[in-house]
């Protein structure tokens, strides 16, 4: 059915312990659309990998239910995984087999052909070669690239990734986003988790934010960041007044740039950006940049609070160094008088023209976040 | 049901093992004929020793303690139940049972599938003993006091005694997630059985006993002389069909959480 989801979850509840004390999910609702590319976002523990195998059978639903694909999490696991490509976190393979054999193997009990192995070895750069090597010998990087052609080799209808791009270095991280684009491209959805909130920023159709075990968003990207605050960055003639006035703006910042006028700054939210850029008109405006909130911001503001969960910030050091890095950028950005430094900072590198155009057929939203981010 | 890719593969990862290991049975099952033809089908008394250890009085006898041997036991433990007490945990524990039940396969298949490796390895076991003394009375000189004919007999029932210790291991293994317990337990079940057989033999106070041991059951001697005890075969059956069905109900139902 071509408007079925691919996943859907209703209350999904797991509850772990003889008494049920350790509550892994609560009453999740999750509803994956075919043909999405959606990141599952949350820290170690907040209930993502038990999601997924609840989605696949390797976990039973204390309550609640959960289909993929249209079929029930529980009766039809055996159908579900014939059509659904799995990569586990933390991925082990047997140490006594190659590459090849490995990749044979589990082709062989999917009962289906390998229909994109070469496509995958090729955006992986692993060769021939390197498959007829004892897989005791590779490198974590080298097993997470095998367990990535397992899970699309068969060009499977749903793939579900949990944590693909760990122990993969940049470049080849890039690839793979480039793989699932085009997998997405080609009708194929796509559910992943992952720490990397910028990998979801670049590649994501939706996300998915989870917080001990409780579904805390599920919004477009777009969204996500639309809500936030935006940062506002222009060059003036004359010195502002009344900019602090404007509902909905923090922060302001005005530094004196000699006969280029006057460099301001400031925090606005998205009703608000409209008026400071009109009251800047007024002010005789030479240069503006506004950036979108990232995801990470977006994010640390689900995460934000620390004294409610302070583990928070050990779990995800990724977020604990946004954070702490913050308010730095803010003053830097303040006192620089280039603006287009920090925008070729915060601005995400763009995607290749193939990811692009891989991205068009599926429902889209990181090119009009784009524009905005950079608009001028 | 059973997954034969799996089975290749499981075969595949214990081949070295099992090859050397039937070789190992084989060349002790061959050396019990010529033990026999040594000292003449003479009754051998060793004090401390049970006489089910000691009795070369006849060539069945002599088979027999091949069978029932401390060496044996340990032989034949390694390659059936050894084969398969790591076989469920031991994935879960590598973390590579996720994998395998990712792609579109049953549990009960993949427990099925372990259980038939775990039988393989009991059949292969008994097939080596029994070729290793055709070899070894062949070597002798004593094949004509060897009953041939019961041979087939002797290799079901060993194959049934052994494949039961497997069930209880692919049992054991299915309930945990690491391979200690199940080992512990599986290891237990046949030292505990064995101990109160071997014991019972020369010390009162447990001979009462020794019909809770496995072992007090698998008699080769008595198999070759022709006396097949049906009582035998119902209790080995019904050992492994209790393992069986535990495993059958358990597996399925666990919750395989993400290994730490």
């Amino acid at each position: 059915m071509p408007n079925e989801p691919a996943i859907q979850t209703r209350h999904l509840t797991k509850h772990y312990g003889r008494t049920g004390q350790i509550k892994a999910l609560e009453s999740l609702d999750l509803e994956i659309r075919a043909g999405e590319l959606f990141g599952f976002l949350g820290p170690n523990g907040a209930g993502k990998s038990t999601t997924i195998r609840t989605l696949l059978g390797f976990l039973h639903p204390t309550s609640g239910s959960a289909s993929v694909l249209g079929l029930d999490a529980v009766k039809d696991s055996v159908e579900i995984r014939r059509r659904v490509g799995y990569l586990p976190s933390g991925f082990a393979v047997y140490d006594y087999m190659s590459g090849l054999e490995y990749l044979d193997h589990m082709r062989s009990l999917s009962g289906r052909p390998s229909m994109l192995r070469h496509r995958v070895m090729e955006a992986l750069e692993l060769s021939d070669a390197i498959l007829k090597r004892p897989v005791r010998d590779y490198s974590r990087g080298m097993r997470q690239k095998i367990g990535v052609v397992q899970a699309l080799e068969t060009d499977p209808e749903l793939l579900i990734l949990d944590e693909p791009s760990e122990g993969l270095d940049p470049l080849m991280q890039r690839s793979l986003q480039e793989l699932l684009l085009e997998r997405v491209a080609a009708g194929r959805t796509v559910f992943f988790s992952s720490h990397l909130i910028s990998e979801v920023e670049r590649i994501c159709n939706r996300v998915a934010i989870v917080r001990g075990g409780r579904l805390v968003a599920l919004e477009t990207v777009e969204s996500l960041v639309r809500f936030q605050r935006r940062h506002v960055d222009a060059l003036v003639a004359r010195k502002p007044t009344r900019l602090a006035t404007i509902a909905g703006t923090s922060a302001l910042k005005v530094v004196p740039e000699g006969r280029a006028g006057f460099r301001v700054s400031c925090e606005a939210e998205s009703a608000a950006v409209p008026k400071v850029v009109a009251r800047l008109q007024t002010l005789g405006l030479r240069d503006l940049l506004i950036e979108a909130a990232s995801l990470e911001e977006a994010f640390m503001s689900y995460y934000g609070d620390t004294a409610r969960q302070p583990s928070n910030t050990q779990l995800f050091p990724e977020i604990a160094a946004v954070r702490a890095d913050a308010p730095k950028r803010t003053t830097k950005r303040a006192r620089q008088g280039g603006t287009s430094t920090s925008a070729k900072k915060k601005a995400p590198a763009k995607r290749p023209a193939t990811a692009r155009s891989a991205t068009s057929a599926a429902p889209k939203k990181a090119p009009a976040m784009r524009k905005k981010r950079s608009s001028r | 049901m059973i997954s034969l890719p799996l089975l290749r593969r499981l075969v595949r990862g214990h081949r070295i093992r099992l090859s050397l290991g039937l070789v190992v049975v084989a060349i002790w099952a061959l050396l019990f004929p010529v033990i026999y033809q040594a000292f003449s089908g003479q009754q051998v008394n060793i004090p401390g020793r049970p006489a089910a250890l000691t009795d070369f009085s006849t060539l069945g006898g002599t088979v027999s303690v091949g069978f029932i041997h401390p060496i044996s036991i340990a032989l034949y433990g390694i390659l059936s139940a050894g084969l398969t007490v790591g076989s469920l945990s031991g994935e879960r524990q590598r973390g590579t049972l996720e994998l395998l039940l990712s792609r579109p396969i049953s549990r009960r298949t993949v427990l099925s599938t372990m259980l038939l490796e775990g039988w393989i390895g009991a059949a292969l076991v008994a097939a080596a003993y029994i070729a290793g003394t055709i070899a070894g009375s062949l070597i002798a000189g004593v094949s004509d006091q060897l009953a041939v004919a019961q041979l087939p007999a002797l290799w079901a029932t060993a194959t049934l005694f052994w494949g039961m210790f497997a069930t209880v291991a692919v049992s054991a293994s299915a309930s945990f997630d690491q391979t200690v317990p199940s080992m512990a337990i599986t290891v237990s079940l046949i030292m505990a059985s064995y101990i109160i057989e071997v014991i019972g033999s020369f010390w009162d106070v447990v001979k009462p006993y020794r019909y809770l041991s496995l072992f007090n059951h698998f008699s080769p001697k008595e198999i070759l002389a022709g006396n097949i005890d049906g009582s035998a075969v119902l209790i080995f059956v019904v050992v492994t069909s209790a393992a069986a069905a535990w495993a059958y109900y358990e597996f399925p139902r666990r919750d395989l959480a993400a290994p730490n």
